[in-house]
């Protein structure tokens, strides 16, 4: 757990106690006496536990990346480097959408406010993460949809925390009040509406995330601690992702290169000036043949990616794609069409 | 805020969550609601029923005093009439998950109480079976909108203008028992969710 000290005097014996929160009760030391004290408007904490253990991780592993697009050896070649569980700390924030009475009329565009009415019109729960974190795919996690499957959470005290999983601390620069009026207080402009929050907690939900080292390069993957899905990872892309398109190329070239020398040279030895007519441009729809065949096997070549898995999701995150060209889009259709070709053919090995 | 958890009455330690706004003598059985960072003793009822229980709901209990200001109609000036001059509203007290389900136990609870269908009396919890997170001052703020409810299901109330003071308040404690996922709530034969109580 994180630690903020700070110092406050006992009410009743004026002793100075060092506390290691911002809210919390505690007992004086020298009189005994229970102190409550609240120095910030600090929300309290639950957590959920995690159902997983730090061994299971290796075993949700093994299991999700089994996959054609993933590199082959990843799985035996990689190493575990580090296997942490992490609680993630969400805010939640439960209320009320309040405002005036309205009448909708018939032609359901003008409304009728009832004066010196007041109702409530819905209720929110709503969850956000308290903390802000690059690739842990945390905005795909809903606490949520885990509490209404009965996960109850419990209320979460420093003498039951977990003294191997990491705590991360809330960051308190949020200010969800602001964007929850914002989202919420505009159902009509032409109705006064209040927002009233009824409770905020923190509720840390668990997530294990796994350091794998494969050739030298490090990959982090987070495994959702309740449900077991990993809700984000990288992973290598299979090489045979490229190595296909580009052998289907090479074939292309050849079958073009033989064709159109066995076109010209018959040309050139049947028809002697007629063949001279013909060589410059047979010649040219040769050369470009050939260079639209590389270009193609180019392109294939440099859209090199890496394997981006969200929950059941395993898709290709293309690295360093170039600006795309005029004869990219025209030929797009036709890229797509032979990727298609390419994975299907891959997926029944799988 | 830095304040002394001892029973004003009998001195012995009181019982409570650093997040709650209630808390409770286990000695005397006195409890105290954290209002403007000092410890207030407050009345606390029960219905008049008795079963068995796992916990304690607790609600806000204001007693009201409203002066009509602007009656038009007749229907208006016949609801006047039946409710008084005097009206005793809820809010709640605990967080709840599913806000506008439990709006609808607060004002049938309202309607019971204020149409002497069912008794209240005054009573100390016997234990510490309860959790009282919402600050008095969002109770407040959400009592002018059950009085609202309340109201509005009864009549037609438009262009009716009143002025709603609040005389005191204590604390209601609705009975439940909590069987498998559901919690029973026993004075209004209502059911929960076991999830919609974030805190149990």
């Amino acid at each position: 757990m994180y630690l903020k000290t700070r110092t406050v005097k006992c009410p009743e014996c004026g002793a100075v106690l060092h506390i290691a929160s911002t809210s919390g009760i505690t007992n004086c030391q020298y009189c005994h006496t229970p102190i409550l004290y609240r120095l910030e408007n600090e929300p309290s904490s639950f957590y959920i536990r995690s159902q997983i253990g730090l061994k299971d991780a290796s075993r949700i592993l093994l299991k999700n990346l089994r996959h054609f697009l993933i590199a082959r050896d990843f799985i035996q070649k990689s190493r575990i480097v580090s296997r942490t569980l992490y609680y993630v700390p969400f805010l939640c924030i439960t209320g009320y959408r309040c405002g005036q009475h309205i009448i909708k009329e018939q032609d359901r565009t003008t409304y009728e406010v009832k004066e010196d009415t007041r109702v409530l019109f819905s209720s929110f729960r709503h969850f956000r993460p308290a903390v802000s974190l690059t690739n842990w795919g945390i905005s795909g996690t809903n606490p949520d949809s885990i509490i209404k499957n009965g996960i109850i959470p419990v209320q979460l005290r420093e003498d039951i925390t977990q003294e191997d999983a990491v705590y991360l601390r809330p960051d308190i620069t949020i200010n969800s009040e602001e964007e929850l009026l914002r989202d919420f207080a505009t159902m009509n402009k032409d109705i006064s509406t209040e927002i009233i929050i009824e409770n905020r907690t923190i509720l840390y939900y668990p997530i294990i995330r796994v350091i794998l080292q494969y050739r030298n390069n490090i990959f982090h993957f987070s495994i959702d601690g309740v449900t077991g899905e990993i809700i984000y990872g990288i992973a290598p892309e299979a090489e045979d992702n490229r190595f296909i398109p580009m052998a289907l190329s090479s074939i292309v070239i050849a079958w073009i290169c033989g064709g159109l020398f066995n076109f010209i040279i018959k040309g050139i030895a049947s028809g002697g000036i007629l063949g001279g007519f013909f060589f410059l441009p047979v010649f040219l729809i040769f050369i470009l043949s050939i260079l639209f065949a590389i270009y193609v096997a180019w392109i294939f070549y440099r859209n090199y990616g890496e394997i981006v898995i969200r929950g059941d999701k395993v898709e290709i995150n293309k690295l360093n794609i170039p600006e795309t060209t005029p004869i990219e889009k025209l030929l797009s259709p036709l890229f797509k069409i032979l990727e298609q070709m390419v994975l299907n053919s891959r997926k029944k090995y799988y | 805020m830095v304040i002394s958890l001892r029973c004003k009455k009998c001195k012995d330690p009181l019982k409570g969550e650093r997040d709650e706004y209630a808390f409770f003598c286990g000695s005397c059985k006195s409890t105290y609601i954290l209002q403007n960072d000092t410890l207030k003793e407050i009345e606390t009822y029960f219905f008049d029923n008795d079963y068995n229980m796992d916990f304690l709901i607790p609600l806000y209990l204001f007693n009201t005093n409203i002066e009509y200001i602007n009656l038009e109609s007749k229907k208006q000036i016949d609801l006047s009439i039946k409710i008084g001059n005097r009206l005793q509203i809820i809010t709640r007290g605990i967080s709840i998950i599913d806000p506008v389900y439990f709006g609808d136990i607060e004002i049938e609870t309202m309607h019971r109480l204020n149409n002497l269908k069912t008794r209240i009396k005054q009573e100390k919890p016997g234990d510490k079976i309860f959790r009282l997170d919402i600050n008095p001052q969002i109770a407040m703020r959400l009592l002018r909108y059950n009085f609202m409810k309340f109201f509005d299901r009864q009549a037609d109330i438009t262009g009716m203008k009143y002025s709603l003071t609040i005389e005191s308040f204590s604390l209601l404690f609705l009975k439940t028992k909590i069987d498998k996922d559901k919690i029973y709530i026993s004075e209004l034969t209502k059911e929960l969710s076991r999830h919609s109580i974030l805190t149990i």
